[in-house]
């Protein structure tokens, strides 16, 4: 999908202008915002998307929404956004290879935050094992092009980029747990959040209608491609 | 009857033809616009209206804070003298930051953090005070700047409402020592989401740079996030930029209409602004002179239901909130005394002086029942 941002024309951002005005919302989990989630949880085939303004924020919530204080195994592959985020999240993490982690797993670890370029198939299965066994694993996808390409392993956190400039930006958590789902919700913000959740800190992460309205032409453009 | 709802958000809509005519103004001749383009005419032109050196824009005002408070702390140290009765998440600003919030008093008049209660609370830990322009008026600027001149204790002002105030003649945005602005779809200038900070410290700036652009730097600080602009939110924010004074003059309308007609109103004074400084007359901010007869939550709770989002100011302040990290608070007499008192009422641009009319009457109705 972040391959597909270029297509995008001028004429295409003032359609979205146009539909952001007819709507008149500009922001807070507006019409727009939930009819990209729904489509993009149909697309998936996925229960929960929740959308933010960039990748990293995206990775930054779905890290501290699922701390449970375990050590967390960050895979050689993950990109600098995935180290910024452990490191704004506080959490205690460990840089390793997929090799060493499956040869050497280690007791102290909780979550295994693993690039989407690692996910072969003879990992795959180590990976759904891990899931099985309880670990938190979060998949970092480049685009939901990407994404759609692979095969889900039930019960991971995927995380998803829309783009990565300033012109198509977002990001995107996908969960089928709905109860992991609220709690990246309400980190988020409280617009969009189907129930108030305590949560240990929030964070700004709306996604404007503007942002949803690019979403959803990306998105088109990824159906067309299909 | 069903009422439209009011509430308490400027939702400023610049012309649309306006905006797009910046999109063509931003494309080139494929009819492709040039990314970061935009972006760069909002900082030039933002840095103008505030008379800064620098101005940096990012995804939103929350993580302009965040990206301040860790460009202009002192390193070692980790507590923020902030007040308690302001923005709701604050506390959580201070968190992403890894810094611990010490909560501290207001001034009952300004209703901006109390210069003794700062003076009160720095120690060896302090690395930064954070102060919040209220809703309504401004900090004492001078003061302030001069008290973190005194101790030695860098400051910043959380000015995501002050976007047109002046302090002493003096243009917020233009003190030097790092202000943060918001340009969410509820404030003065429409970006649908977005923030900036405005500077003329060079090693602030560049602290701040390396923070927002951290995905395209490999050597990033401790402590940073991708939290770029966006273009088409740069846009919207130059066509309001255009079209502030059609906004502010309507602003004033509304102001000067809730003005005339709350007071013959008893028991309730409306936050008046101060007709010698600039200002956007946006917030209308009411006081319950005798909050121990009128209950404040019966009142929103009677304006709500009739569609009218009036809003208890502030409230809960954070020192009342639950914590899961580290936080500090220090007195709150005068605090506490203010959190059961003040209310926002509906403002912006789809609020009509036929809807203060009503907003009014009602307040009227209940002030006299109760």
């Amino acid at each position: 999908m972040s391959d597909q941002h270029n297509s995008l024309k001028s004429k295409d951002f003032k359609e979205i202008l146009l539909k952001t005005y007819e709507n008149r919302y500009f922001s807070n989990h507006g019409p727009l915002a939930q009819q990209f989630e729904n489509e993009i949880e149909v697309f998936l085939n996925i229960r929960n998307a929740v959308s933010v303004p960039n990748n990293a924020l995206a990775i930054l919530i779905a890290m501290s929404g699922s701390d449970n204080g375990d050590k967390v195994a960050i895979l050689n592959g993950c990109k600098k956004d995935v180290f910024d985020a452990a490191k704004m999240s506080n959490l205690n993490f460990t840089k390793i290879t997929i090799e060493s982690l499956k040869t050497n797993l280690l007791a102290d670890i909780g979550m295994v935050i693993v690039s989407s370029s690692k996910l072969t198939k003879s990992n795959f299965t180590f990976f759904n094992d891990l899931v099985k066994k309880g670990f938190k694993v979060i998949i970092c996808y480049s685009s939901i092009a990407n994404f759609y390409d692979h095969n889900n392993i039930e019960g991971v956190i995927s995380v998803c980029s829309l783009g990565s400039g300033t012109l198509a930006q977002g990001g995107i958590i996908a969960t089928n747990n709905d109860e992991l789902a609220e709690i990246f919700r309400n980190i988020r913000s409280s617009y969009g959040a189907r129930k108030v959740l305590k949560v240990k800190a929030t964070c700004n992460g709306r996604f404007s209608e503007i942002q949803a309205g690019i979403g959803l032409a990306l998105l088109n453009k990824v159906k067309e491609c299909i | 009857m069903t009422h439209k709802i009011l509430s308490t958000s400027n939702l400023f809509e610049p012309e649309i033809a306006n905006v797009l005519s910046l999109v063509d103004e931003f494309s080139n001749k494929s009819d492709v616009l040039i990314e970061g383009l935009a972006i760069k005419e909002l900082e030039k032109k933002l840095a103008e209206y505030h008379r800064s050196k620098y101005c940096i824009s990012f995804s939103s005002g929350f993580w302009a804070l965040v990206a301040s408070i860790v460009g202009k702390s002192i390193e070692g140290r980790d507590e923020i003298i902030m007040p308690s009765l302001t923005y709701r998440r604050l506390d959580d600003v201070a968190y992403w930051a890894k810094h611990v919030p010490v909560f501290v008093d207001i001034d009952t008049n300004s209703l901006a953090i109390s210069s003794n209660a700062i003076k009160k609370n720095i120690n060896k830990n302090t690395a930064l005070i954070l102060a919040v322009h209220p809703i309504v008026g401004c900090c004492n600027v001078n003061e302030l700047i001069d008290l973190s001149k005194e101790y030695n204790i860098p400051i910043i002002f959380d000015a995501v409402e002050s976007v047109h105030e002046t302090y002493s003649g003096k243009r917020i945005g233009s003190f030097g020592v790092g202000e943060v602005f918001s340009l969410h779809a509820c404030k003065l200038m429409n970006g649908a989401e977005g923030g900036y900070v405005c500077t003329d410290d060079d090693n602030l700036y560049k602290k701040i740079i390396k923070f927002r652009n951290t995905s395209e730097s490999s050597n990033s600080l401790n402590c940073s996030i991708d939290s770029r602009p966006n273009d088409i939110h740069a846009i919207l924010t130059l066509a309001s930029l255009k079209e502030l004074d059609k906004n502010i003059s309507h602003s004033k309308k509304i102001y000067i209409k809730y003005k005339s007609l709350l007071s013959n109103i008893s028991n309730v004074r409306l936050l008046e602004f101060d007709a010698t400084e600039q200002t956007s007359y946006k917030n209308i901010v009411i006081e319950l002179l005798n909050s121990s007869l009128i209950s404040r939550e019966t009142l929103v709770s009677i304006l709500n239901k009739e569609n009218i989002l009036a809003r208890a100011h502030y409230s809960p302040p954070l020192h009342m909130k639950d914590h899961e990290y580290k936080t500090i608070t220090a007195d709150m007499t005068n605090t506490e005394f203010a959190a059961t008192r003040y209310i926002n009422l509906p403002c912006g641009s789809r609020i009509t002086t036929l809807d203060v009319e009503r907003i009014c009457c009602l307040i009227k109705d209940f002030i006299n029942n109760e």
